[in-house]
Formats: C-alpha cells, structure tokens, sequence
C-alpha cells in the first residue's frame, strides 16, 4: 500500500503512531534507538519516517511509564549501545494501541469508501 | 561487611550524567548511520551530513530527554516513597500491635505528657494567642493618653481633630448587685457609649445590642457566662427586666460565648449597659472612661498615633484642666501581649504560675521520652538478630531506621490524639478553678488549630527524640556477633541508658520537690498569721440604688449612720470600713511616697494602700503600735492624717513615724502631704505567701465601694440584724453579707491549685521513673543470667546477688536524686509568692521527697532483683 501525498513524500505522523511505532518494533525483542529507527522506515517502506531526535525523546518518555525499559549492552559492530525492551505493561499498552488503531483506521476508511 | 546499597536505577544522577548518557547513546546512532551509509559508497563527510540531517537537531533531542528523564524519574521516586511508606506504616503497626504492652504503656505515657503540655498551651493560647471577640481587631486600638482613662469632651476632640479614626468609644468598669432571690450577687460590668457593640463589630447571640440611636438607659445586654452561671441560659431572657442596684433594668440581649468587650487579658465582664447622658459627661474633668478607636482604612498605627499626638497637643494648649500627660498619648493593641501593659503588674502571678506548670508538663514530657529511648533501646537490642537478617538480606541502613522511626512516630500520634483527649477533659478543672475566684474571667479553652498543630507538632518532635537513638542504635548492629547472638554493643547502650534514669529520677525528684513545698505550704497557709482575724468577721458590702441621686455628702452620712446602728447591734464588738478587702483579690491600690524633704524627682517608696473609716483596725484585730485610729473627722483635717504599717514606719522613719509627715500623689499633679497619727501591726494584703510592703492607710468617706467589716459574736444573727437595719434605713440599698473567713479563703487558692498540679505531674514522673528504673534493671539482669549462673554454681549466696543487683540500681538512683533535690531547691525560689512559709530546703520536704523516690526506686529494682535470685545455675550454664 503506497499513500501519495501532494508535496510530500513522507507522512508526518499522527500524535500517538511513533510510540505504538516503538512498541511494535519491539516486539522481537530489545533493540537499540538506531535498530528501531531503521526498522520503521523499512517497515514502512521510507513513508513513515521519524526524526532520529523525536524518536528518542518518546524512547526516554516510553521509558518513564515503565512500558519500556532500557538497559546498556554492546551491539553488533562491537559498540556500547543502549537497548530497549518492552515489560509487560508495555505489551499490554501495544495491544491496547493496536486495536484503537484498528478501529480508527476503519472508520476513516469507510468514510472515504462511501464518500467516492 | 556494608551492604551494597540497593540498585534503583534512576536515583541519584545528575544531569551532568543523564546528558553524557544521552549524547552517548546518540553518538552511537550516528557512528552507526555513518559506517552504514559509507558501506553504501557514500564519502564519509557526506555520509555524516546526511546522518546529521537524518538525526534532526541533537541539541534540542538531548534536551528534551533530560527533561523527560528527570520527571520520570521524580515520579518513581514519589511511587516509591509512597510504596515505602505504606511498607513502614505497616510495619509499624505490626510492631505496635506484636507488643500490646509496651505499646499501650508508651501510649498513656505520651497521652500524660503531650496533653499536659496541650492543656498548658491552651491557657496561654487562650490568654495571649487567641484575638480578641472583635472584628478585625488589629485595626482597634486603645487610646492611651498618658494614663489609663479620659474624659469625654477629650476623647471626643481628639477623634474630630486628629480624623485618623473612622469610630471611637468609651468604657467604663462598673460593679452593680444583682437582686437575685434572697442574696443579691455582685456583677463586674461596663458602662459604654452606646455605639459601642457596633464599632467592635459586635453582634447580640440573642436578642439585639443598643442602637446609637437609642435614647432609653434602663437596657443591659448579658455575657454568655452570666446568663448561662445566672439565668440557666433561659432563652425567654430577653425582656426580662432585672434589678441592678435596685434600678430596673430590661435585658435586650446576650453576646455570645468568648465575647469580653475589651477587658484586659483574662478577665471577662457580666454585663453591659448604656452611657447616661449628664453634665457629668460634658465636663473635661468629669468622669474618666477608657477609648477606643477604630483605625480609617489606610491609616497605620504610626500615623495614627502621630496625628492623635498633634491633636492632643492642641486640646492641652486650648483647655484647662487637660492631665499633664495627655500629650505623651500613645496607641496599644487590645489583644495579644501588648494588651498586657497597664496589666502586666496584676497579672503577672498568674502567668509566673502558668510559666510554671508548663515547665513542670515539660519536665514529665522530658522523662517520658527518656523513658521511652530507654525502653525502645532495650527491644533495639531484643531485635539485633531480625534487624541483621534484614540487614544480611539487603535491607538499606536509611530504610531501616525510617522503618523504626515510623514506628515512634506511630506512637507519639496516637499519644498525642489520647493526649488531646485527656487535656480537654482536664481543662474543665480551670473553669471549676476559676469559677471560684471573685471576679469573672474569660478563657475560651476550645481547640482550635492552632492547639492541634501544637500538639501534633510536639509529638513529631517527641517521636524524634524518644525514637533517634534507639533506632540508629538497631540499625548500627554489627552483623557477625548479631546473627551469632552475642550482645555486643550491650554495654555502649546500657551506658545511654543509665544516664536516661538518672535524669528521670532527678527530674521526678525535682517535681516531688515542688509538689512537696505546695502541699507543705497548703498545710501552713492555715497557720499563717496575716496579721488580722478574719473569724468572727462578716462583709457587708452596701450599694445604694442609682434611682434616687445622692450627693457624696448624703451618701457619707448614710454610711456613716449605717455603721454607728450597726455598731450598736447586740453582740459587735467593732466596724468599720475599708476599701480594699484583704486577701481577697478584690482591689488594690499603690503609689509611692516620699519623705517631707524629699525633692520631687526621687523615686518615693512604692506603698500598698487603703481607704477606711473609723474602727477597721478594731474590726480585723489589726494591733496598734502607736497613735491612734482614724476619727470621723479625719476627713476634713488639714493636713490629711494616715496611719502606716510597721514596716513602712521601721523604712522610712527607723520606727519613729507618729508626727511624721509623708507627701504622695494621689490622682493630681500635686503633692498631698499627710501626717502620720498611727503606726499598726504587719498585716498581709494581697497573698498569704507575699512579703509585707510598706503600707498607708488614708481616712475615707464612707460610701459606694466600701465595705463594712463587722466583729461580732454571732454571724448569723448580726447578718438577719444587719439586713433589717438597711432596710429599714433605706428600702432602695442592696446589702451583700459574706463572713470574711469565706472570702478570704480565695486567697489559698494558688497554692490549692499549685499543690493539685505538681502533686499529678509528679506522681506521672515518679511512675514513669519507676517504669525507667525496672525497665533498666530488668534488662541488666536479663543480659547477665549466664554470668550470674556461674556465680551461683561457684557458691554466691541469693543475698550475694540480690545486693549486687539492688546496689547497681542504687548507685543511679542516688545519683539522680541529689541532683534532683539540688536542682528542685535551686528552682524553688521562681515558685515565690506561691508558697508560703516554707523553705525550699525544708528538711521534711527534701526527706520526704527522697523517701518516695527511694522507695519508688526499690520496689522498680525489687523484681528483677528477685528473678536474678532466683537464676537456677545449671539452666543458665547449660545454654551457655
């Protein structure tokens, strides 16, 4: 699903996408900030980017309601790295996100379908 | 070992550190970016550019973390208080409830304590705290012109010229006879202008208060107490007409509860009526009143003051006969200490006594704390080994000692709720006190906030200082020998201990000192001589009506014909009348004077005063020395004669006084110079434990305010005789008998109340001792059961131990009550006035007390001593 914006390539994105963003990206496990980033402009194959500096800020507000919790490690290319994981408060707000979303994006959709 | 501190994750960093942490974590997102970037073929300039611009602005990025990071962080730590918090409370009350004994001990004990500080807080709140039943007192004032009072005409000028004053009205102390039944009953009231309620801002609990406007005088307004003591608050009061003085007076209403007008500090007032209108009023000199005035919006006191000053000058220049005085007016509060100036003299035995009962309440506080460190020191040690596993476990050394805190804090709250409880109960006893004195008195002792926040107050700062050192004592254990269950530290706190007894004991000596000197002087207040006889002696104070106007010279003679038939009733020896009645707390009046050649600036001799007619020595048995008694022509003789006590004739005159002369002021500017026709016997004229001042008595005219004293066989029958005489004499008089032994009997009442008071803290404080001395002792004995065990098992005799253990308490015991009495006796002197003819190292008093701490002190010891006795060797060797 492409979406086409007139002057715009990219989404800005709506209050409340990046930190269910975050949270889905995690769901295979801890990650650091540059994995999460990564993973959603593939995911969303580059339509939905974040900011690298916004990004972070909602990782250290996730991390202060505790859905998320971060701990140092050493990444791949050998590097201390900061990584994320969800806790169980944090699965349970996904889920919860999810579903608004769900119903959300039915709803517009079935606004546009019978509006066209 | 140290435990490690427990790892919470967000404590404790600076945002030095969070930042740092922050631009690391970017720093690696940017590396990251870059290799991946140049793995793609880019140039690394440009790879960085292009991650950089990826990245958006970091500055701002790192910012923002920081600030989100420390909020998170400030909410889990106010999560985890809280959490703790309710873990410590928890706690707490399980250790409360785990020892009901000690718990409910440590409770009563703070309840004796923190109450009797609450109920002493709530006298002095209730007499300097509590604002004056008024609106907006802080803008009323009392216009002191110089002196006291002021007539009308000046007050009135000062109020229009100075125009600093939105209000002004005057007051005047008045004693009226209530007819009430067979007896009528002496009320203190005031004469006020008749705007007066309004400019307090003021308003009737039932019924209304007079009207500016109002033009009738026959109207009084009651006090809440006098209708509530007279009229068994009966709500259909209001149009009830009462006779005053023989004057019908309609009551139009009833101010409410804690309403005095504006009385000095303490005293309360029965009634108000209006201000007559009479020529009286309109003259400069007439009757003098005390003003006050309300401050116009905007205008401070200062100001005030200085536009009063002004005014005063001007009026002093203008008129004649305007007090020297007058210009040096100045302005003073109606409430809180200030209100005290003017008063401070009269009611300064009462605040010494309240000073005094504070410190006494703060004294059985002090033990008890004391005793409580002492008791809780003894389960800190009981509970090292929990305390170690927790401690082995992880627990933080700040967790713990909060925990054990909570604990005391827990304690101390719930003392203070019984405490407030108790000192509501107790504060009855002050009215039942008061209710007795000859005068109204005013003490709104309801709670209010201020009281609970005292009393909360003191009982967080109690729980520190009873609960600090036990617990940091808990949580300091070493661990090794704890979970090894070898009492070490023992002895470092026993130490502590052992100086916490020996202050209990000195300070409940100290206490049973006192308490000793009040009761000893309540013994000997009975016999003291206060140099008149007031047996066989009976009161009759005599008003005549206001209806019928007399002139000071008919009224004199009225008087004077009254005392010459009474005189000559069967059975009296003697009459007289005086103004001041002795020893009753009634009135009192004192200037100075000085010798004949004694220039105008010297400082006199302060004297106690007092007015009488002919045949008052005779009366009360008051001997003379030398000269002669007042005759009744005394009054007119020139120069004015007195006659003065010993002690003023031995000070001023070595003895030699009789044709002497003397010069005072008397309410003039001018000297009057008397001459001295008699010297009489000492006698005591205010309180029995006073030192005898010098004293002058003046020749005065028989009339309002005096009373007659009359010597005679039979009371009753003189009374019956008394009573008909006025009658028949002037129907319209109001006569008031009372023997003079029962109005005298005022006089023992602060040493009544003094021995009441120490006698309850002391006996709390010797208890409390008591429990300090067992506790100890006990817990020595416990901590030693081994080493006596060995001690049996190698031959000591039960004798043996049982003195050990007796001379190990006795030595603390000793100690603490030679402090006790050294220090008792050194305070003693701030007792002064209070006790009589006792010293404060009365051999009995000193033994007495002594007595009653030793044998407290021994009966504490007695039971740990007898348990160690009875230490059977081979258990206590086998547990070894």
């Amino acid at each position: 699903m492409k979406l086409s914006v007139v002057a715009r390539s990219t989404l800005s994105l709506l209050q409340g996408t990046v930190d269910l963003l975050i949270l889905r990206s995690l769901t295979q496990g801890p990650q650091h900030g540059y994995a999460i980033s990564k993973w959603v402009r593939e995911r969303t194959e580059g339509v939905l980017t974040i900011e690298d500096a916004a990004l972070y800020q909602a990782l250290h507000r996730l991390e202060g309601r505790d859905w998320i919790e971060a701990e140092w490690g050493v990444s791949d290319n050998n590097r201390r790295a900061k990584y994320y994981g969800l806790t169980d408060l944090g699965r349970k707000q996904l889920r919860t996100e999810v579903s608004i979303w769900r119903r959300y994006a039915a709803a517009v959709f079935k606004v546009i379908e019978t509006s066209s | 070992m140290t435990p490690k501190t427990r790892r919470f994750r967000f404590t404790h960093r600076s945002n030095e550190d969070l930042q740092r942490e922050i631009r690391d974590e970017f720093a690696f997102h940017l590396d990251t970016r870059v290799s991946e970037l140049m793995q793609g073929g880019m140039s690394e300039p440009d790879a960085r550019a292009k991650a950089r611009a990826e990245f958006g602005d970091i500055d701002r990025g790192v910012r923002g973390c920081v600030t989100t990071d420390v909020h998170a962080e400030r909410q889990r730590w106010i999560a985890r208080m809280a959490t703790e918090l309710a873990q410590d409370l928890k706690y707490g009350i399980r250790l409360i409830a785990a020892n009901p004994t000690f718990s409910i001990v440590a409770i009563l004990t703070l309840a004796v304590a923190i109450g009797g500080n609450t109920a002493i807080f709530s006298i002095v709140n209730a007499v300097m705290l509590k604002p004056l039943a008024v609106s907006e007192p802080d803008r009323l004032v009392r216009i002191y012109p110089g002196e006291s009072r002021i007539s009308k005409p000046n007050a009135s000028d000062l109020f229009e010229r100075s125009g600093v004053l939105s209000d002004l009205t005057l007051q005047r102390s008045v004693v009226l006879n209530l007819q009430s039944g067979a007896m009528p009953v002496q009320l203190v009231g005031y004469v006020v202008d008749r705007n007066y309620f309004e400019v307090l801002g003021a308003q009737a609990r039932i019924g209304r208060t007079f009207l500016r406007d109002n033009t009738r005088s026959d109207l009084v307004v009651l006090s809440e107490g006098v209708h509530r003591s007279r009229f068994g608050s009966d709500p259909a009061i209001v149009g009830r007409v009462l006779t005053l003085d023989g004057r019908q007076m309609e009551v139009i209403g009833v101010m409410p509860a804690g309403f005095r007008g504006v009385a000095p500090p303490m005293l309360a007032r029965d009634f108000w009526i209006p201000l007559e209108d009479s020529p009286d009023l309109r003259d400069r000199n007439g009757s003098r009143f005390e003003a006050f005035g309300r401050l116009r919006p905007g205008v401070s006191r200062t100001q005030a003051t200085a536009a009063l000053k002004i005014a005063a000058n001007q009026i002093r220049a203008e008129f004649q006969n305007v007090p020297e005085v007058f210009p040096s007016l100045s302005l003073r509060a109606v409430d809180g200490l200030e209100a005290f100036q003017g008063f401070a003299g009269a009611l300064l035995p009462v605040l010494v006594f309240v000073g005094l009962m504070g410190v006494a309440a703060t004294i059985v506080l002090l033990v008890a704390c004391a005793n409580l460190a002492g008791l809780l020191m003894g389960r800190a040690v009981a509970r090292s080994r929990e305390v170690a596993v927790r401690v082995a476990l992880g627990a933080g050394r700040a967790r713990l000692l909060r925990q054990l805190l909570t604990e005391s804090l827990l304690l101390a709250l719930l003392g203070a709720v019984a405490g407030v409880a108790l000192a509501v109960w107790s504060l009855q006893f002050v009215d039942i006190a008061t209710s007795r004195l000859p005068f109204p008195v005013e003490f709104d002792l309801s709670l209010d906030r201020r009281v609970l926040v005292y009393a909360i107050g003191l009982s967080v700062l109690t729980a520190l200082a009873f609960g600090t050192a036990p617990a940091r004592a808990a949580a300091r254990i070493d661990l090794v020998p704890a979970l090894k269950d070898e009492g070490t530290g023992i002895m470092q706190r026993q130490r502590f201990r052992r100086m916490l007894v020996i202050a209990q004991v000195a300070a409940c000596t100290a206490l049973l000192l006192w308490s000793g000197l009040f009761l000893r002087s309540l013994a000997r207040v009975g016999q003291v001589n206060p140099g008149f006889d007031p047996n066989g002696v009976l009161l009759a104070s005599v008003t005549p009506s206001d209806n019928q106007p007399r002139t000071p010279q008919q009224m004199g003679a009225l008087f004077r014909t009254l005392q010459e038939q009474v005189m000559a009733l069967p059975g009296v020896e003697a009459a007289g009348m005086s103004w001041a009645v002795p020893l009753t707390l009634m009135s009192r009046e004192g200037f100075s004077v000085f010798q004949e050649t004694d220039p105008r600036e010297s400082r006199g001799t302060r004297v106690d005063a007092n007015r009488l007619t002919p045949g008052w020595f005779a009366a009360i048995r008051i001997p003379f020395i030398a000269g002669r008694d007042f005759t009744w022509s005394d009054r007119q003789a020139s120069p004015t004669v007195a006659i003065v006590n010993q002690t003023l004739a031995n000070r001023l005159f070595q003895g030699a006084a009789i044709g002497r002369r003397i010069k005072y002021y008397e309410t003039t500017d001018e000297f009057v110079t008397a001459e001295i026709v008699g010297i009489v016997a000492d006698s005591k004229y205010w309180t029995l434990g006073e030192q005898i001042n010098p004293t002058v008595y003046l020749p005065a005219q028989p009339g309002r305010g005096m009373t007659l004293h009359v010597r005679t066989s039979n009371l009753a029958a003189t009374a019956d005789a008394i009573r008909r005489d006025v009658a028949r004499l002037d129907s319209t008089v109001n006569v008031e008998l009372k023997p003079m032994r029962d109005a005298v009997a005022v006089a023992l009442m602060p040493a009544q109340v003094g021995a009441a008071l120490t006698t309850t803290f002391a006996g709390v404080a010797a208890l409390l001792a008591m429990l300090g001395i067992y506790g100890l002792i006990a817990f020595v004995v416990a901590g030693r059961t081994r080493e006596i065990g060995i001690r049996r098992a190698v031959g000591a005799s039960t004798r043996n131990i049982v003195s050990d253990v007796l001379i190990k308490s006795g030595t603390l015991v000793a100690i603490g009550l030679v402090a006790g009495l050294a220090l008792g006796a050194l305070s003693a002197p701030a007792l002064g006035g209070l006790i009589v003819n006792v010293s404060p190292t009365d051999p009995w008093v000193m033994s007495g007390a002594a007595a009653v701490v030793l044998a407290a002190a021994l009966a504490a010891s007695a039971i740990p001593a007898l348990r160690a006795a009875r230490v059977d060797p081979l258990t206590a060797l086998r547990s070894l």
